[in-house]
């Protein structure tokens, strides 16, 4: 219909352009009418092969013996032909197949339809063949094809034959269905297919395929021996890799096990190596503090040495020198009298002057020798002096860190005194307050009284009880006892802040007027705790000895240091510990002794304990430099100390100091 | 006034502590104080006493061997034992504590109010 319209408006343009152009038109015209009319009869036979192949369609549909159903007759039809569509559409309205109407549908697309009791496969569709074959298999359908060439396969085929169009049908493959043909299908033309043709296409096939099949196989074998042999070995390597892996499991735990003793190894190593630093710290520390002090000294030694040295040379020069003189004139005399008996008193007055001048040169040139080692000698003894002055110097920053040490070591006994005297002030206030809240009301009486009052004996006679009551005068005895025993404690807790003053006072200051015996009580007030338990302290001072120039707290820290190694030395013994403490003028000199029952020292002991860092005592308890320090201080007030002592008997230290210096 | 008041003993060889002592508390307790430690084992045979109290530092011994010196005497077992002293409590003191040859430690200055809270909380 579209190319029919198509060749009209041609035909049209074909007419128009006839009367525009006249001559050379008429025989276009004439070739154009010739086109048109042969597009015209190919559409028509298009347009009738359809028209045939519906009415053919039906034909077979009737000729088919259908089951008895109420649905509709279901024909579905495969194509994009909107043709072949319009005609089925136009033809199957009128139609009834076995009184039942029928429905026709379409699609383009490959679906298997629902329910169709007849499915048309347009040419266009072949490919799609099998897989709708695979779906309607044993259903009652039947399939139209249109020009399929897999003859086994077809039901009913259209086909193009010089005669016009006409159909092939396979029997078989319609009974197959389940349908069954009516004897007018015979009378339709058309032709059955050659099964001989077919079985041997078949047979061709299934050979083919036999073939395939033995070849496959083949491959198949191989590929087995193969994988046979790839088994063998992929098994073998396994085995080769749990072995490896057993190896590597007692590698690794061979590993671990060093590892571990190589970890333990080095713990120990660093544990020893700590140890040793510290060892070595503490060794280093200790060497550091002599080196020091023994550098002084040596460097001290070797000064004093070096001018002895020099001055002894210089001494044996002038002796030389004198014996040189005298062997001279030995020699002078008995020329002279050899002269003066052979030759006349003027030679040998002659001689007698050369003598005499020889002499003078000699004794001229002894006399400057002897004046420059004079002045050598005083360079040395400033030098020394001056050594002397740096010793001192480092020596009092030694006694004072010593001091603080042993007060370090003395904090408790120290807090412990002043608790006690505390403890008098704290609860003499306490009670203090108590007693006079109890007589607080006489008090308010008292003040109360007034001058005119008319009934003055009443309120006196209230008084009087009230006084009673509150037992005023106990109260005002506890009241006194009170007060004394705050005093008391006050008193205490100065007097051993003014000791700890005295004591801890920095040796730097100058030298002031020092009463020995208030010295000595300062060391035994600051040590008053650790005497007190078990130890007996005798005091015998001499109240007439005078005051000394010295260095205020120096001197009391002696005095400590030697009644706390008394006391040690007792406490140490046991029980009845006494320790006698005594102050005494002999010919210009205070004596100071301290004497002990207690464990005495042996003979080694008493040569050593004026050594720095020499110590008896426990690790803590004593700093090994008190008596050290003791014996500096002493000395540096021109005194001496010494200790006498028997192992188990006890030990009595003197200490002598000149009244002046 | 409850007549049957507590009774103890306080030991010290500081005759004031003895004076404050007893000022401060005879309305709550029956105090008997000495200075000399023998006159105080006397004292604790012959009576039945709540508290022991004593000063640690002493001359002729600590409180602590006047305390293990009642025990071996096995006299006062069941009085509370106190040790006042101006010492922190450290070594003997410290030992005696941990063997329950004492039951408390008191230091120096004590306060009224600590010293009765800690003697009458066991009296209950």
């Amino acid at each position: 219909m579209t190319y029919l319209i198509a060749g009209m408006n041609r035909f049209k343009m074909a007419i128009f352009q006839v009367v525009t152009d006249p001559i050379m038109k008429i025989q276009k015209g004439i070739a154009l009418l010739l086109i048109t009319l042969l597009i015209s009869h190919l559409t028509y036979a298009q347009t009738d092969r359809q028209k045939k192949m519906v009415t053919s369609t039906y034909s077979f549909i009737k000729n088919i013996e259908w089951p008895e159903e109420d649905t509709p007759f279901k024909i579905h039809i495969i194509t994009t032909d909107d043709d072949l569509k319009a005609e089925f559409r136009t033809t199957s309205a009128s139609q009834k197949i076995s009184g039942r109407p029928v429905e026709v549908g379409f699609t383009s697309y490959v679906i298997v339809p629902q329910d169709a009791d007849v499915i048309f496969v347009s040419n266009r569709y072949n490919a799609t063949i099998p897989t709708l074959l695979d779906r309607i298999g044993g259903t009652s359908v039947l399939l139209i094809t249109d020009r399929y060439d897999k003859q086994r396969d077809i039901m009913i085929n259209f086909l193009d034959r010089s005669g016009g169009l006409t159909f092939e049908m396979n029997r078989a493959n319609i009974i197959n269905q389940g349908l069954r043909i009516k004897p007018g299908m015979e009378g339709l033309g058309g032709s059955e297919v050659d099964l001989a043709k077919i079985f041997k296409q078949v047979r061709d096939s299934v050979r083919a395929m036999e073939l395939r099949a033995e070849a496959l196989k083949e491959q198949f074998d191989s590929l087995s021996i193969n994988t046979a042999a790839a088994t063998g070995i992929f098994l073998r390597q396994t085995e080769e890799i749990k072995d490896k892996n057993k190896e590597i499991q007692q590698k690794e735990l061979q590993i671990i096990l060093q590892t571990n003793a190589l970890d333990s190894l080095r713990r120990e190593f660093a544990e020893s190596e700590k140890r040793l630093l510290e060892l070595t710290d503490t060794l280093e520390k200790r060497e550091d503090d002599l080196n020091v002090l023994t550098e002084e000294i040596d460097l001290q030694k070797d000064r004093v040495a070096e001018g002895n040295k020099t001055l002894e040379e210089q001494q044996n020069r002038i002796a030389a020198q004198n014996e040189e003189i005298e062997q001279r004139e030995e020699r002078l005399g008995e020329m002279s009298t050899i002269v003066s008996s052979q030759q006349s008193a003027l030679i040998f007055l002659v001689l007698f002057l050369v003598v005499l001048v020889v002499l003078s040169f000699l004794i001229f040139t002894a006399y400057r020798a002897r004046k420059r080692a004079a002045k050598k000698l005083a360079d040395q003894k400033e030098d020394l002096a001056r050594l002397l002055e740096e010793l001192q110097e480092t020596q009092s920053q030694l006694v004072q860190s010593e001091k603080m040490a042993s007060l370090g070591v003395l904090t408790a006994g120290i807090a412990h005194e002043i608790n006690n005297a505390i403890n008098f002030v704290y609860s003499g206030i306490h009670v203090l307050s108590d007693k006079f809240s109890e007589i607080k009301p006489v008090i308010s009486r008292v003040s109360e009284l007034n001058e005119n009052e008319e009934d003055i004996k009443s309120t006196l006679q209230n008084l009087v009880k009230e006084r009673e009551k509150a037992s005023y005068d106990e109260a005002q005895g506890v009241i006194d006892q009170m007060i004394t025993s705050i005093k008391v404690g006050a008193e205490r807790t100065t007097e051993i802040v003014k000791g700890l003053r005295i004591f801890s006072r920095s040796e730097t200051e100058r030298k002031t007027k020092i009463d020995i015996n208030d010295d000595i009580d300062v060391a035994l007030l600051l040590l008053n705790s650790r005497h007190k338990d078990a130890v007996k302290i005798e005091k015998n001072l001499d109240d007439s000895i005078p005051e000394i120039d010295g260095y205020k707290g120096q001197l009391s820290q002696a005095f400590l240091n030697v009644i706390n190694n008394s006391i040690d030395a007792v406490s140490e013994k046991g029980k009845e510990g006494l320790v006698n403490v005594s102050t005494s003028l002999n010919r210009g000199t205070i004596e100071i002794a301290v004497k002990d029952n207690g464990k005495g020292m042996s003979e080694e002991d008493q040569q050593k304990i004026f050594d720095p860092f020499y110590t008896t005592k426990k690790i803590g308890a004593g700093t090994g430099l008190g008596l050290a320090i003791t014996y500096g201080i002493v000395e540096r007030h021109g005194g001496t100390i010494i200790v006498n002592s028997e192992l188990g008997k006890g030990a009595e230290f003197i200490i002598k100091l000149p009244l002046a210096n | 006034m409850n007549d049957t008041k507590p009774s103890l003993i306080y030991l010290d060889d500081e005759e004031i502590n003895l004076i404050l002592f007893n000022e401060m508390f005879k309305k709550d307790f029956e105090i008997f104080t000495t200075t000399n430690p023998n006159t105080a084992i006397e004292h604790v045979r012959n009576n039945q006493l709540d508290f022991v109290l004593t000063d640690q530092l002493m001359p002729s011994m600590t409180g602590v061997e006047f305390l293990k010196e009642l025990k071996n005497q096995e006299i006062s077992a069941d009085s509370m034992k106190v040790i006042i002293s101006g010492f922190t409590q450290e070594g003997e003191v410290d030992e005696a504590l941990e063997t329950r040859l004492i039951d408390h430690f008191v230091s120096k200055p004590w306060s009224y109010q600590n010293l009765k809270d800690l003697l009458l909380s066991k009296q209950v």
